[in-house]
C-alpha cells in the first residue's frame, strides 16, 4: 500500500477524528518503508495503567516515540480511536539522509504505521469511539542532544492541532485523561488542556506505569498563555537551544545542505 | 452591487477527497486541519476576465507605489517612527552614511482586497514574507479540472522562482529561510523548493541560525561556502530574537547577499504605513484610493461605534485584529485595552462594508490576495470567512478565471502576456 492509501486507512472521510490525523510520516511511506518492515509481530505496549473504557472521556497519550503508539494500540481494546498526532519527519526523505536524528524513534513509527491494522484498532477508526491522541513526548527535548550533522526533528504540539472543547463537548466527551511518565504535562500541551478546562472538559493525568487510578491535573499556566507571541516564541526557544528544529540538519564544517 | 464573482456548486466529494489527498501528498499541504476548521474549502470563486485584469492592474500600481514610499522613508528616519517597529527594528530600517540597505531581489508582495459596497478595497499588503503558494498555485490548478470553461491565474511560486533565477542565475544557491520547527512553514519551503529546483536553483532549507555573515556576505554556518541568494520566509520582527552573534540585522542593511524579501520590507507591512502618507513625495494615489482611511489609534473615535477596525502595527494572519461586533468581546475587550496601553503599536483603520458571496444558504466573505513579483501580479491566494474577518479561520478557497477573449489580456503596461498556463 502506499503512504496515501494507509492514511486512507487511519483516516477515513467517514469518521469524525480523522481530520486531526497529522499527514506528515504517512507521506514519507514509500516501497523502501514496506521492505524495511521486520518480520515480526508488533511487541506488546508497556502501558500498566488502566482508564477503563469510557466513551465520555478522550485519551491524550504523551509517551516516548513508538510506545505511545503502541499504547495507542493498547488503548483501542478499550474502544478508543487512535489518532496519531506526530507533527514530524525522519529525515530520510533528505538528500543527503542524516546518519542520526535528534528524535530517533521516528522511522521506526514510520514502520509501525505502515503496518496493517491490526482488526481490533481497524473497528474502532470506523464507528462512534471517543479519540486516543497519540503524541511522543520526546518532541521538544528529542531522544540525543542536537550536534553538528543531526537532523533536527523535534516539533510541538499548538491548540490548533486538536479539536476545541466545543466540539468535544458535541460529541459528550467531558473529560481528558493525560496518559505520561511525568508529573506534569508538557508546557505545549498545556497550553491545549487549559483552553479544553476553559471550554468545561475536566482534565485528568495517569501515570503510565502505574496501576493507580487517575488524578486531576495540576495545570499551572504557562508564560505567555493565550497570548499570539507564543507561537513565535515557542519556536525561536526550540530553534535558539538547536540552531535547528523540525526538519533542519544542523551545519556541520564542509558539507553543504541541501533539501530532499 | 453586484459581486464580480459567480459560486458554482461544490467541488463534488469525491473529487474533493482527492484534491484533498493531492495536496497532502503530492503538494506538501500537511495543516489541512486548524482546530475544527477544515482548511481547504470545498467552494470555489471564479472572477471573469475583466475583474482579473482590473485587480492585475490596481496590484502592479499597489506594488510600484509601495517601493517608491520605502525607498524615500528608508531615507527618513523620523518617518520610520511612526511605523510602529520598535526601535531596534526601526534603526535598523534606516539608511545612514555608515549603513546600506541590504541588497534585494524578486520583490514579492501579496495585495488582500475585498469587494465592498464601494468596490474593491485592501485589507493590508503583505509585504514582507507573504505566505499561500501551496493554495494559490497547487489548489488552484487542482480545482480547475472540476469547471469547465475556467483557469487559473499564472503559478506564484513557479513565477517566484523564475524571479530569482533571474536574478542569481543557474545553479545559485539559495537559503529557504524560515521557522525549521514550524509545519505550517516548513510545507512552504518544500513546495517552492520544488519550483526553484524545476528552475535550476540549488534552494537549502535552513533556520535564521544556520546562517552567518562573513563582511557582507551569508553564508550557511559550519559550511564555508557563500550563499548566493536569500528566500526569507521568517518575519522581519522576530529576527532581533535570535542570538546576536547571528547578525541578525544583515537581513536589514549591510548584506551584500540578495534577499527576497530585505528586512526593511516592513516599511510598507506595517498597518501604520499610511500614517506617514501626507509627509511623503511618492505619488501614493493607487493606496489613496484602496486602502481605507487608517489613523492612530489617538486620533480616530474608535471607541464610539463599530466605524473603525483595530490593528496591530506588525500583526499577522489576522491576529488581534480587533471589530467590534465581530470579534468575540472578551478579545475585544484585551484588544483595545492593548491599543490604550500602546497606541504608537497600533492603527485604527476605517471599517468597510464587504460584500458576502451568497451560496447553498450561507454568507462568505472572500479575499483574494493577489500577488506582485518584480512587478507582475501573477497568481491568487483566496480566502474566505464566514465572519467580515479573515484570520488563521479563514479556509482556503481556489479562484478560478472564466476563460476570456483569445484567453490573454492586456496587462498594466500595454503588453499582450499570456493569461492561461495553467490552463484546463
Amino acid at each position: 500500500m502506499t503512504g496515501r492509501e494507509i492514511y486512507g486507512v487511519w483516516a477515513p472521510a467517514s469518521d469524525e477524528w480523522s481530520p486531526w490525523v497529522k499527514p506528515v510520516l504517512f507521506a514519507e511511506i514509500d516501497d523502501a518503508t514496506a521492505e524495511s518492515i521486520p518480520d515480526r509481530p508488533l511487541e506488546e505496549s508497556s502501558l500498566r495503567c488502566d482508564v477503563g473504557a469510557r466513551c465520555d472521556t478522550a485519551i491524550l497519550v504523551d509517551l516516548p516515540g513508538t510506545q505511545s503508539l503502541l499504547a495507542g494500540f493498547a488503548l483501542a481494546r478499550d474502544g478508543y480511536r487512535p489518532v496519531p498526532l506526530y507533527n514530524t519527519t525522519s529525515g530520510r526523505r533528505q538528500r543527503v539522509p542524516p546518519e542520526k536524528c535528534v528524535l530517533s524513534d521516528v522511522s521506526a513509527l514510520v514502520q509501525m504505521l505502515s503496518r496493517p491494522l491490526p482488526d481490533y484498532v481497524r473497528n474502532t477508526i470506523i464507528g462512534d469511539h471517543p479519540p486516543a491522541f497519540l503524541l511522543d513526548s520526546h518532541r521538544l527535548k528529542g531522544d540525543r542532544g542536537p550536534a553538528p550533522g543531526m537532523y533536527d526533528n523535534r516539533w510541538l504540539v499548538f491548540p490548533q492541532d486538536f479539536p476545541s472543547a466545543r466540539f468535544l463537548s458535541a460529541r459528550g466527551i467531558t473529560r481528558a485523561i493525560v496518559i505520561q511518565e511525568t508529573i506534569l504535562p508538557a508546557e505545549d500541551l498545556t497550553h491545549v488542556l487549559l483552553r479544553w478546562t476553559e471550554g468545561g472538559i475536566a482534565i485528568h493525568v495517569q501515570d503510565a506505569s502505574e496501576e493507580r487510578s487517575v488524578r486531576p491535573a495540576d495545570l499551572r499556566r504557562p508564560p505567555r498563555f493565550r497570548r499570539a507571541v507564543y507561537c513565535a516564541l515557542a519556536l525561536m526557544g526550540l530553534r535558539r537551544n538547536s540552531a535547528g528544529g523540525f526538519g533542519s540538519v544542523i551545519p556541520v564544517p564542509g558539507q553543504g545542505g541541501g533539501f530532499g | 452591487m453586484n459581486p464580480p464573482w459567480t459560486i458554482p456548486e461544490p467541488i463534488p466529494q469525491a473529487q474533493f477527497r482527492d484534491i484533498r489527498l493531492s495536496m497532502i501528498f503530492d503538494h506538501h499541504k500537511w495543516d489541512s486541519q486548524f482546530g475544527d476548521v477544515d482548511t481547504i474549502g470545498h467552494r470555489c470563486l471564479i472572477l471573469d476576465w475583466e475583474t482579473w485584469a482590473d485587480l492585475r492592474c490596481q496590484s502592479e500600481r499597489l506594488w510600484r507605489e509601495a517601493l517608491a514610499a520605502e525607498e524615500e522613508i528608508v531615507g527618513r528616519p523620523d518617518l520610520c517612527r511612526e511605523l510602529g517597529l520598535g526601535r531596534q527594528l526601526r534603526k535598523a530600517c534606516i539608511r545612514t552614511a555608515a549603513q546600506t540597505p541590504s541588497k534585494g531581489m524578486a520583490r514579492i508582495m501579496r495585495f488582500d482586497f475585498h469587494f465592498a459596497r464601494e468596490g474593491w478595497r485592501i485589507s493590508e499588503a503583505n509585504a514582507d514574507v507573504p505566505g499561500g503558494f501551496i493554495e494559490s498555485s497547487a489548489f488552484a490548478e487542482l480545482a480547475c479540472r472540476c469547471y469547465d470553461g475556467t483557469t487559473c491565474a499564472p503559478d506564484a511560486a513557479g513565477r517566484y522562482a523564475q524571479a530569482v533565477a533571474s536574478s542569481l542565475g543557474r545553479d545559485a544557491r539559495v537559503a529557504f529561510v524560515h521557522a525549521t520547527a514550524y509545519t505550517d512553514d516548513r510545507q512552504v519551503m518544500l513546495f517552492l523548493a520544488e519550483r526553484f529546483t524545476a528552475e535550476g536553483l540549488v534552494p537549502i532549507l535552513a533556520s535564521p541560525t544556520d546562517l552567518h555573515w562573513i563582511d557582507e556576505r551569508a553564508e550557511l554556518a559550519g559550511d564555508g561556502r557563500g550563499l548566493d541568494g536569500i528566500v526569507r520566509f521568517y518575519p522581519a520582527e522576530w529576527l532581533p530574537h535570535i542570538p546576536r552573534r547571528h547578525t541578525w540585522k544583515r537581513f536589514f542593511h549591510g548584506g551584500a547577499t540578495p534577499q527576497s524579501n530585505p528586512g526593511y520590507s516592513l516599511i510598507v507591512q506595517s498597518k501604520r504605513f499610511p500614517l506617514v502618507w501626507d509627509r511623503l513625495e511618492t505619488d501614493l494615489s493607487a493606496w489613496r484610493s484602496l486602502l481605507p482611511e487608517t489613523r492612530d489609534p489617538r486620533e480616530a473615535a474608535w471607541r464610539d461605534g463599530e466605524e473603525w477596525v483595530l490593528k496591530p502595527a506588525l500583526g499577522r494572519v489576522g491576529e488581534w485584529i480587533g471589530i467590534r461586533g465581530v470579534t468575540a468581546e472578551k478579545e475585544w475587550g484585551q484588544i483595545a485595552g492593548n491599543a490604550v496601553r500602546h497606541p504608537r503599536y497600533w492603527a485604527a483603520q476605517r471599517r468597510f462594508t464587504a460584500i458576502a458571496a451568497h451560496c447553498g444558504g450561507e454568507n462568505f466573505y472572500p479575499c483574494l490576495g493577489v500577488y506582485v513579483i518584480d512587478g507582475k501580479a501573477c497568481g491568487v491566494y483566496g480566502r474566505a470567512s464566514s465572519v467580515p474577518l479573515i484570520d488563521s479561520r479563514a479556509q482556503d478557497i481556489p479562484i478560478l478565471i472564466r476563460q476570456g477573449r483569445a484567453d490573454c489580456i492586456i496587462d498594466a503596461h500595454g503588453s499582450t502576456v499570456a493569461f492561461g498556463e495553467q490552463r484546463r
